[in-house]
């Protein structure tokens, strides 16, 4: 190799590294300001998209997640789905859409997460989120009747009937789960799972 | 010989990544047993399956033996991941997992010993690829022109290298966008599973429609960043393509089948070649072997 070759050879290295790492921060740094959240960046106002239980705090998840999707292959309820690019950051990652289906805490998805993202912890100590009444929506809390669906299928007796058989949820046992807002019987549900 | 053998595994490959979601869907159905999800609007594979599976005694615990993709997959208790996955988990998230990053340990040491057989062997879009290869063959020798562009072979390690940094500013995965083995698993799974696929299949459509008008073989041979991690650990690989010196006589009918461009007679020695075997039945000499080490084995 002569002087000239070395030198067209180093400067095309040279350049081709620059491009590499300048164009790789820029793409990073553009992804970097993607929306996070869903929920609280304003896709999804309406409805609550939760991780599924075991979930490390959201930034870590989202770095952790290797997009498997064998959480969603062992989920009996088919409760885990994978939102496209509308989810910013959180593309082909597992969320728990409680309007859809809730989750019904079988721990199975903790059991196969390779990746860690997923941590195997006691059904005790999984918070998805919490769950919130809306009392301008909830029949019983409007004079409606007497409906009882979400005091019946809560798994950890977090809502209780009240005066009138009015539903209050106890935010210390909620789970957050989402069972109570998929059997909810408004349309517009009266009761919804935000994470926390 | 080799040939059949390597379609057999890509067969093999395909079938698996078939047969996960279509099992997956029968296991819910098992453990869930009309809860809320009958068997129906399924494949015709999940309805097959069905039925094999229904006479047993516990058919979970068959169905859920194999789950996964390409990207990650669990054979028993056995994970094996890509160590493109953890790489990149690690780089990204930058803690120490340390139950993740072993299950990259089988395909590295693979890969040390057998060179980059993943490519050539196991990867579900190489046959694809190599059959958009075959039809531009067939065109061109019909009398079709197409431009023949080169890129270098080293732009894959720098998209290698960029795509781990851009992970590691951003702070989420970006291989399995666009990576082909994470992509096509994701695609079949998502069709099966969901009845939907994402953006992944607009992507495949572009690297083939390179691949087929512009540049053949362009993707695994420059761009492929899976392709890059594999070769820069294979350079000390056991396994490699060797020559008879003595029996080969230069004809380079060789060369004409290698999917990556190389000539088998010298190349096999650098990190590029992918072990796939392509070029042993093409040699009507007898005069390339598999062998173990470098160097050919007489010299002629």
């Amino acid at each position: 190799m002569d002087d000239k070759t070395r030198r067209a050879f180093l400067k095309q290295s040279v350049s081709a590294a620059v491009l590499t790492i300048g164009g790789a921060s820029g793409i990073g740094a553009l992804l970097k300001r993607l929306p996070m959240d869903p929920v609280t960046e304003g896709y999804y106002y309406q409805s609550a998209y939760l991780r599924p239980p075991g979930a490390i705090p959201e930034e870590k998840f989202l770095t952790t997640c290797i997009q498997c999707f064998q959480c969603a292959e062992v989920c009996d309820r088919k409760a885990i789905r994978f939102p496209g690019a509308e989810a910013g950051k959180g593309i082909n990652t597992p969320f728990i859409i409680p309007v859809e289906k809730g989750c019904d805490l079988c721990m199975r998805c903790t059991d196969v997460c390779p990746s860690g993202a997923l941590r195997k912890i006691d059904k005790k100590d999984v918070k998805m989120g919490e769950a919130r009444i809306d009392d301008r929506l909830c029949l019983p809390w409007i004079d409606r009747g007497y409906c009882g669906a979400c005091t019946t299928i809560c798994p950890n007796n977090a809502i209780t009937a009240g005066f009138r058989n009015r539903p209050e949820v106890d935010k210390e046992k909620c789970l957050g789960c989402g069972l109570c807002e998929e059997v909810c019987v408004q349309e517009a549900k009266a009761i919804r799972v935000y994470r926390v | 010989m080799i040939n059949l053998l390597r379609r057999f595994t890509q067969l093999a490959v395909w079938l698996l990544l078939l047969y996960i979601p279509a099992a997956g869907l029968v296991g819910i159905h098992f453990i869930t047993r009309g809860y809320d999800i009958p068997l129906e609007n399924v494949t015709w594979l999940s309805h097959r399956l069905y039925d094999y599976f229904h006479e047993m005694n516990d058919p979970a615990s068959y169905i859920y033996l194999v789950k996964g993709s390409m990207w990650s997959m669990s054979i028993g208790k056995l994970t094996i991941s890509d160590p493109l996955a953890v790489l990149e988990s690690f780089l990204s998230s930058r803690t120490y997992f340390r139950p993740f990053l072993i299950t990259a340990l089988i395909p590295i040491f693979l890969t040390v010993v057998l060179g980059r057989v993943y490519c050539g062997w196991l990867c579900p879009m190489n046959p694809v690829f190599e059959a958009n290869h075959w039809i531009r063959k067939k065109l061109t020798i019909a009398g079709i022109r197409f431009p023949n562009v080169s890129f270098s072979k080293n732009n894959k390690y720098y998209i290698l290298a960029g795509g781990l940094l851009c992970s590691f500013v951003a702070g989420m995965s970006v291989f399995p966008l666009f990576y082909p083995p994470a992509n096509v698993s994701r695609i079949v799974f998502m069709q099966i599973f969901y009845s939907s696929f994402g953006f992944g299949v607009g992507i495949i459509m572009l690297m083939l429609l390179m691949e087929f008008f512009i540049s053949p073989r362009a993707w695994c041979r420059s761009f492929c960043p899976g392709g890059a991690l594999y070769s820069l650990l294979s350079p000390r690989r056991l396994l490699r393509v060797k020559v008879d010196g003595v029996a080969c006589d230069n004809c380079g009918d060789c060369f004409t089948v290698c999917e990556f461009g190389l000539n088998p007679v010298k190349a096999s020695d650098s990190k590029e070649c992918d072990n796939c075997g392509k070029c042993i039945p093409a040699c009507q000499k007898h005069s390339l072997k598999y062998g173990a080490g470098k160097g050919a084995l007489s010299n002629g």
